[in-house]
């Protein structure tokens, strides 16, 4: 799309139908793009002077492209003003198709499309897998398309195929092309669900690129039949050699953050204290909710995050040295700084990163890379919603 | 809160009739679109939304005159009454200005009555508005069943029931034949602007 976007934002701010009807009251002409971390890709609605003419998504087009739309609980959008010039495939008034779409969506027509609690549920498979599961509405992680640049070879598993398995060693990526997988984690009490993987998401994380991180921490087996594409993982060292050590820092901790949390959901559902968060002697840092636009890496000391829960306050995990926090858009793991505070201990030393020079390497990113931190951040949102169900319901 | 376009020069105002489901909120809109066509710009658009139809036009009530230099335009919805409907809801009643109750004078009704008026109460709570505070009237709609042997409920029962508290004007009606119509939603479009002209501090 040529040149800047002249608005744009976040539909958990502003939701579909006042954007409609904000670039309606105004007339607009232009095109609005959507997307949402949950659907296959972005979507696409074309406005003349203020009317939704025409609307494309993954699958479909006009009318049922924009209807879908409104399931989206989540995502970001931009609008472009320039002149359209596409034929008109919707022909009701703007009114009409929102006042449409969320019937639609009441009856439970449009599918709600979203992480954590905002979604219904997940949609009912066919297939089973063999982990408990924690929780009925986790919802299955999903990506946009992909590159196919960086797939070097194809492969076919068939159901209950186990592609990782646990503590063994292994420094490959896989993005899932097709079918559903599901993430398992050994407990004491069996085997249990932390995670539910579609198309577009990845299987393997940036700790491959770490000598001692190449130790699978999660099995990883096919729920029906599933098409892969193995990813290549010298392109991807490639590129992740050439970032600023602060983004790397920033990835692997990332990476870190959530296998600590998946920690944490194990000793909270077996009852065990394998990972203990030491909420003790450490002072409130950042409220959960806070609007501080700032992002840290430790130098010294340690925090711990701990988000509110309807049976109180639950210490999630706890970050060390070399580790990243803070407030970034493109990292949005359900933690802080909307959803945890941060608590820190006395000898907290910190140094001050600059957001908008992440921000700015973030978007420079191949769209490989970009989704692998993506699905990265919404399996660590979804296992913190797991651990907080626990709480709530233990 | 009302919208204002500056490009149009317009401040359009959200008018929304609430109600139990078959108390006569549609008919009350299907009612001014027929008789107000001169006054409606566009469509109506009518969703059909179970138990009640959600309907939706624009109205532009010349009798009231330009505020500001500014022409109002008035935003006529019905809401949906099934608690499945929660979206619609939530986006109809999302920056309501004013607010005509249709209550429904059928001695069944009654309890339906209070009910809806109680829901109205916790769905404008939920937007952070209170009930007393946003401009209001109430209809008695199906008055025209009076004497058909029906058992209807006095107005002052009625009164009694839904208006105690909050002491809104109150207007007996009848949606089917038009009787009281246009006189609720008139005293609701002067009090909806006189609050708009008191928020604003506009003095004319």
């Amino acid at each position: 799309m040529p040149g800047p976007p002249v608005l744009q934002g976040n539909l958990s701010f502003i939701s579909l139908s006042d954007l409609f009807q904000l670039l309606g009251g105004n007339s607009s002409t232009g095109v609005l793009q959507v997307s949402c971390p949950y659907a296959p890709g972005p979507a696409t609605v074309y406005f003349q002077e203020g009317v939704p003419i025409h609307a494309s998504n993954a699958k479909t087009q006009g009318v049922e492209a924009v209807n879908a739309l409104f399931g989206w609980m989540e995502g970001t959008f931009s609008f472009h003003s320039r002149p359209v010039r596409v034929p008109s495939t919707i022909r009701k008034s703007r009114m009409q198709i929102m006042l449409d779409a969320l019937r639609l969506l009441d009856e439970g027509a449009i599918e709600k499309v979203g992480p954590r609690s905002r979604v219904g549920g997940a949609q009912p498979g066919k297939l089973k897998g063999t982990g408990t599961v924690l929780w009925e509405s986790m919802p299955v992680i999903k990506g946009p398309v992909i590159d196919y640049m960086y797939v070097v070879e194809e492969e076919v598993f068939s159901h209950g195929h186990r592609v990782v398995t646990e503590g063994r060693h292994g420094n490959w990526i896989w993005i899932v092309l097709e079918g559903e997988l599901e993430v398992l984690r050994e407990t004491p009490k069996g085997p249990i669900t932390i995670a539910r993987l579609g198309p577009g998401s990845f299987i393997g994380t940036f700790m491959i690129f770490l000598f001692e991180g190449s130790i699978r921490t999660a099995h990883v087996s096919a729920v029906g039949n599933v098409r892969l594409g193995l990813l290549d993982t010298q392109r991807l060292y490639g590129e992740f050699a050439k970032l600023s050590s602060e983004f790397r820092n920033l990835l692997l901790s990332l990476s870190r953050r959530l296998i600590k949390t998946t920690d944490r959901l194990v000793d909270l559902y077996c009852g065990t204290k394998k990972s203990p968060v030491a909420v003790k002697d450490k002072e409130v840092y950042w409220k959960a909710g806070t609007t501080r636009e700032e992002a840290y890496a430790i130098s010294s000391g340690e925090i711990c995050l701990a988000c509110r829960t309807k049976k109180g306050g639950l210490p999630l995990i706890t970050l060390e040295r070399e580790d990243v926090f803070g407030n970034l858009p493109f990292a949005c793991t359900g933690q802080e700084p909307q959803d945890a505070s941060v608590l820190a201990s006395k000898n907290l030393e910190l140094e001050k990163l600059d957001p908008a020079k992440l921000q700015a390497e973030h978007a420079r990113l191949s769209l490989t890379f970009r989704s692998l931190v993506e699905t990265l951040c919404t399996s660590i949102s979804v296992t913190t919603q797991i651990a907080r169900h626990i709480a709530e319901t233990k | 809160m009302a919208n204002f376009n500056s490009q149009e020069r317009t401040i359009e105002c959200k008018i929304v009739y609430y109600g139990p489901g078959r108390g006569g909120k549609t008919t009350n809109l299907e009612y001014i679109y027929k008789a107000g066509q001169k006054y409606t710009t566009g469509d109506m658009v009518s969703i059909d939304t179970k138990g009640d139809r959600t309907l939706f036009f624009d109205f532009l009530p010349l009798g009231l005159g330009k505020v500001r230099g500014c022409e109002v335009k008035m935003q006529l919805f019905t809401v949906p009454g099934q608690v499945k409907y929660a979206s619609t809801r939530k986006m109809v009643l999302k920056g309501v200005d004013g607010l005509v109750f249709v209550a429904d004078s059928l001695e069944i009704r009654r309890k339906a009555n209070l009910m809806s008026l109680k829901d109205l109460q916790d769905n404008l709570k939920e937007e952070g508005k209170s009930i007393f505070k946003t401009p209001l009237v109430l209809q008695y709609n199906k008055r025209d069943l009076e004497g058909t042997g029906l058992p209807i409920m006095p107005i002052e029962m009625m009164e009694n029931d839904l208006n105690r508290k909050l002491k809104a004007p109150s207007f007996p009606g009848s949606a089917l034949n038009g009787t009281g119509v246009g006189p609720a939603l008139k005293r609701c479009m002067e009090i909806t602007l006189k609050r708009l002209r008191k928020e604003l501090e506009w003095t004319e």
